[in-house]
């Protein structure tokens, strides 16, 4: 099987970084620091949404429960569900689980008029992490990092960097989701904002 | 004449902000000074005797330091850096300052005259005199444009240093870091809840620190606050604006910060208040705060001899303060007697005059002297200083309250606004409600920090005995502000600093009926500067009252708007960001060769170095673009035909699954908004492509009409990122694209205007058989991800071909052969069908579609303009897009060069398979509905010959895409 590439794999080989078999997925190893904020590629995540009148129901019926309010996440075998609308979901998970998941999506919506999408392709991922994360947040993005505001386990739709984007915030620090075509953009910026912001 | 001296830094004083170990050097208007660390830009020139640091906006005169903070006046420009206020800006050494405000010249008056014409100087210029003559209001508009300096952006500069933004949240907010917001952010965090003390001073304790005070009044305030685990200090911190639910916008430093919290105390303080008197705008005049604050915190004196305008305690405390550093001292004190402070301040031999106020200043550049005024006798008193010091009367500093709904009324015993309605979760403290007493405020604001905690859900409410000593206090408050705000004397008298407003120009557009006070503002201008009327409001208010024969309650008060204090554009902008997008092979497009462009915020490739090559190469064998940018929308529902079939001119409702179509889209005008392809995927799924740049807009346009009813249950997702796209093109694209699938791309089996779904180079690939060069074309959709492979794959198994990548340029000259029109490019925002020559896909018997009732208006009336093919005539010339198309008529004063546009070129490329120039034009309809008509194209200066032609110039009947 061709082996899928993130849109920051040209850039990855040109920095000399060293690249393994994810799941299908090329992945650049990252360097493990401890610095207090490091960008990373995380394209390589399964990105689904499920959009309808009914798509609340599906959901539950598909993993037993449902975000309940607009930016509300749950995890159910580790994938994330986020709430994008009522009528709206947007599922996250590991690398190469795209396909497969919606496949049996499909299967599940059955002749309802469910639209499943794998967005996946079209998606880049950035994932921040460290002390400093939220300060590189706030850099970019208009929204309250406060975790008050924006807690562990939600998501947001927001401009970061002026591109539309899908924010989630995770117990290791915030993943951003992009237009592809945005991502080496994204990470050039973010990368700025995190020298600058350390 | 006064004694004027080379120096006017006076010795060490305690809490000073200078580092007097630290010397350094600036230069302001070209001339050198010395300063030490620590000094503003505003205490150097003081310090060295400047008096002059500016000249005014509309009448040239010249203006010195008057009041500390932001005004029209004390702009500079430092560098690249405009708009700073010389009073808020740190000296560098070998910092170079200009004023803003000098130009064209800073000491000789060029520019003086104005002052004396009533018609360029008198009120509401702008609206009706200087339009007349027509004739001269360029001339003028340069002078005025000159004169009003505001300083010189550098467009070269570097605009992206840093900017940002961020979030803050707190229990309790305190705005004005004074002893009353100390006093009630202690007290507030005493109760336990977490605070933020913002100042836009450097210093902590507000008006005492100014006043040299702090060391003895303010005990366990200053450390207090420093020391509290729950207080959080932000000095150099400008609170700008109040929003809904408390939201502060803050700028300090680089950072621009929203501030979220529970409650809000504002501790804003007072502004002194000049009095209007005859040239009260001389250098030399200024507010007593701003000599103390000179005084205090840098130890500079800036008169040799001072006259003191006063009408309460706080001017003799002034008096004492300069009397005792060796300043001579007069103090003209409306009241018939003092208190202790002025017993002292006479008994030390500082002067007084009883019962006088000041009637005029007197000098040419700057204060030589006063008149003063006997208010029993009314005689006149004159005598010499140099500086004239007002501390008649103070103004509430309510600008932010307000903007958080808090309401102010006029005090008529106390000539000021005081405090009449607090908003929810606002708290007060201090002098911005009118307490001038040093323990009334504290008392005020340990109140005003218990309530706001409590209110945060922090800690118990305030007991009533507490509530009871601040109601008592705060009703003790005697006047401060004098009854008199102006004086009649024989010289220009100033309303507004900023904007040059004097008494009698508010007369005269009081006398225009502008006599309103909101129709006053934005007449006159007063209060819309720099300094947002914080010295002319309150005047202005009671001059208005005055001519209006009203009370200044009746008269009212003008409407606070955020941004209460100026901030940088730079603060609202953040970070400067330029989002671009780049293809999936982006990187092998660079790598061989291509001339990146961009294409809105796409970088495409223009070429590989030889556009006719990979023209030829496209026409005699195969080549690929990459078209990775098209819009590519996913819909799906059983609604979708119904929905298509009212956004498309033509019809897809009976589309079958496996086909494609060309649709052109109209907004309700019937103006063409875009163009592209749709296929029918499966019986409820349908794939849209669109126009690069109508990539977003369609989406949007879609999701709207579904929004609104139409299209039920139809579920509309972009999915243009997720699959790249890539044009293989040329007789042999078949051959080409067979070697990597299995499927059969036969025409038989795969005909024109198909869609199929299989794999390419082992990857599962969407594929439509439409083009736009007029080849046999492939359009091969492939997941983004593995994009990068199968266009690979596709340039290794044409190798054998000769294939070639070609760019835009190749693209734009292609179409134009077949006779293409570019959506944007080709159309205006007026074109319809019709006039695009589309007329052949508009189905006006359908029962509706977006923009038909005006198409079919057009159809039935007939178009004035169409878009037509055309050839050149006049050899090896390739007219440029836009040039005019023209006729020629006799001349006449319409047509003077005897030359009637009648159209303009829409696309012109020079055609290597034709060895022709063609292109496209818009012409008169009955010129462009014949073919070989003969027209004009006017082109640098000469006329140019070129004739119509009808439907396409290559592969007329269109048999080579359909092979």
């Amino acid at each position: 099987m061709t082996q899928r590439l993130s849109p920051l794999h040209v850039v990855q080989k040109r920095a000399n970084l060293t690249h393994k078999d994810q799941a299908g997925w090329l992945i650049a190893v990252a360097e493990n620091d401890a610095a207090a904020v490091t960008v990373s590629d995380c394209s390589q995540d399964s990105n689904l949404q499920i959009e309808g009148t009914h798509a609340a129901d599906f959901v539950r019926n598909v993993f037993g429960s449902v975000p309940q309010r607009t930016g509300a996440v749950i995890s159910k075998d580790g994938i994330d569900i986020g709430q994008l609308a009522a009528t709206r979901y947007i599922l996250r998970g590991g690398a190469g689980a795209d396909r497969d998941l919606a496949e049996r999506l499909q299967i599940a919506a059955g002749s309802r008029h469910i639209t499943i999408t794998n967005q996946t392709d079209g998606i880049g991922g950035l994932h921040i992490v460290g002390e400093r994360a939220a300060v590189v947040m706030s850099m970019l993005c208009g929204l309250d990092f406060a975790v008050t505001a924006f807690p562990i386990g939600s998501m947001r739709v927001s401009s970061f960097a002026k591109v539309r984007s899908t924010i989630w915030h995770t117990p290791s620090g915030y993943r951003i989701y992009a237009g592809r075509s945005y991502l080496e953009y994204l990470a050039t910026v973010t990368q700025e904002a995190a020298t600058l912001a350390t | 004449m006064d004694d004027v001296k080379s120096s006017y830094r006076i010795s060490e004083r305690p809490n000073e902000l200078i580092d007097r170990s630290k010397p350094i050097q600036f230069t302001f208007e070209g001339r050198a000074y010395g300063a030490f660390v620590g000094d503003t830009i505003a205490s150097a020139l003081a310090a060295n005797g400047v008096r002059m640091v500016a000249r005014s906006f509309k009448y040239h005169r010249p203006r010195g330091l008057r009041a500390h903070g932001h005004s029209t006046d004390a702009m500079v420009q430092i560098g690249e850096r405009v708009s700073e206020s010389m009073w808020l800006v740190q000296v560098e050494d070998g910092m170079v300052v200009t004023s803003a405000q000098t130009a064209p010249m800073y000491e000789d008056r060029p520019l003086s005259m104005v002052e004396q014409l009533d018609r360029d100087g008198s009120i509401g210029v702008r609206y009706k005199t200087l339009i007349h003559p027509r004739s001269e209001w360029n001339a003028r508009e340069q002078l005025m444009r000159e004169g009003a300096g505001l300083g010189e952006l550098d467009e070269a500069s570097d605009v992206d240093s840093g900017y940002s933004k961020r979030y803050l949240h707190a229990d309790v907010a305190v705005v004005g870091a004074g002893p009353a917001g100390m006093r009630a952010a202690l007290s507030a965090a005493d109760a336990g809840a977490t605070v933020i003390l913002f100042d836009e001073n450097r210093f902590l304790g507000g008006h005492l620190a100014i006043n040299g005070l702090s060391a003895t009044q303010c005990p366990g305030l200053i450390e207090g606050v420093q020391a509290h685990s729950r207080v959080d200090v932000r000095l150099n911190a400008l609170v700008s604006g109040v929003f809904e639910d408390g939201w502060l916008f803050v700028t300090q430093g680089q950072q621009l910060l929203k501030v979220r919290a529970g409650a809000t105390v504002f501790a804003t303080g007072a502004e002194d208040q000049p009095q209007i008197f005859a040239n009260n705008d001389l250098p030399g005049v200024m507010l007593g705060s701003a000599v103390a604050r000179l005084l205090h915190r840098y130890g500079v004196a800036p008169g040799g001899s001072t006259l003191i305008a006063t009408a309460n305690e706080d001017g003799w405390q002034l008096a004492a303060a300069l009397h005792a550093v060796g300043v001579r001292v007069t103090v003209a004190d409306e009241r018939a007697s003092g208190g202790v402070l002025s017993e002292r301040a006479i008994a030390a031999g500082v002067m007084v005059h009883w019962r006088c106020v000041i009637q005029a200043a007197t000098g040419n550049d700057a204060v030589d002297g006063y008149q003063l005024k006997q208010l029993d006798t009314g005689t006149i008193r004159e005598g010499a200083c140099s500086c004239i010091a007002l501390c008649t009367g103070w103004a509430p500093r309510y600008d932010l309250p307000y903007l958080a709904g808090c309401k102010f009324s006029y005090d008529d015993a106390r000539h000021e606004f005081l405090p009449s309605h607090a908003a929810a979760n606002c708290f007060l403290a201090g002098r911005v409600t009118g307490v001038h007493s040093f323990d009334a405020e504290l008392l005020q604001a340990e109140l005003a920090g218990k309530s706001a905690a409590h209110a945060a859900g922090i800690g118990e409410a305030p007991d009533a005995n507490l509530v009871a000593r601040v109601a008592a206090a705060e009703s003790a408050q005697t006047p401060r502000t004098s009854s008199i705000y102006r004086t009649e004397g024989t010289g220009k008298q100033f309303v507004d600093f900023d904007k040059d407003v004097t008494v009698t120009d508010v007369r005269d557009a009081v006398t225009e009926s502008f006599n309103s006070v909101e129709l006053l503002k934005r007449y006159t201008k007063i209060s819309t500067g720099p300094s947002q009327g914080k010295w002319s409001s309150a005047a202005t208010i009671r001059l208005l009252a005055d001519l209006n024969g009203e009370t200044v309650a009746q008269t009212g008060k003008t409407t606070s708007r955020a941004p209460a204090r100026p901030i940088k554009l730079r603060h609202l902008a953040g970070q400067m960001l330029e989002p671009v997008r780049y293809t999936p092979v982006h990187h092998w497009h660079v790598a061989h060769g291509a001339e990146m462009m961009e294409a809105g915020l796409w970088m495409r490739p223009r070429d590989y170095g030889d556009v006719s090559a990979e023209i030829s190469t496209v026409r005699s064998s195969v080549g690929i673009i990459d078209v990775s940018t098209l819009g590519k929308i996913k819909l799906t529902g059983p609604g979708v035909p119904a929905l298509l079939d009212k956004l498309y001119i033509n019809s897809f409702s009976k589309l079958k699954v496996g086909r494609v179509r060309y649709g052109i889209m109209c907004n309700s005008e019937g103006v063409i908004i875009d163009d592209g392809v749709t296929a029918r995927v499966a019986e409820n799924e349908w794939y849209m492509s669109t126009t690069s740049g109508g990539a977003g807009s369609v989406y949007e346009w879609i999701q709207w009409w579904v929004q609104s009813g139409w299209g039920d249950g139809v579920h509309v997702t972009s999915v243009t990122e997720g699959r790249a796209a890539f044009n293989v093109t040329g007789p042999r694209a078949r051959d080409l694209l067979s070697q990597l699938t299995d499927a059969d791309l036969s025409n038989s089996a795969f005909p024109y205007m198909r869609s199929r779904d299989i794999a390419i180079s082992g990857v599962d690939c969407r594929v439509l058989r439409i083009g736009f060069t007029g080849e046999l074309s492939y359009e091969v959709h492939a997941p983004s991800s593995q994009s990068l492979h199968v266009w690979e794959a596709i340039m290794a198994a044409g190798e054998q071909y000769g294939i070639k990548p070609f760019g835009m340029e190749a693209q734009r000259v292609l179409r134009l052969e077949k006779g293409h029109i570019i959506v944007g490019h080709d159309t205006d925002p007026l074109t319809n069908p019709l006039m695009a020559n589309q007329a052949w896909a508009v189905k006006l018997n359908k029962d509706d579609f977006l923009g038909k009732r005006l198409i079919w208006r057009a159809s039935e009336r007939g178009v004035k303009q169409k878009l037509v093919g055309f050839k050149m005539v006049t050899p090896d010339v390739v007219p440029e897009e836009g040039l005019q198309i023209v006729k020629q008529v006799e001349p006449s004063p319409s047509y003077p060069i005897g030359l009637r546009i009648i159209g303009w070129i829409a696309s012109c490329k020079f055609s290597p398979t034709l060895g022709e120039v063609i292109g496209l034009c818009w012409l008169p309809t009955e010129l462009a509905e014949q073919v070989g008509q003969a027209f004009s194209i006017r082109r640098n200066g000469e006329l140019i010959d070129a004739a119509t032609h009808h439907g396409a110039f290559y592969d007329v009947d269109g048999q080579r895409l359909r092979s």
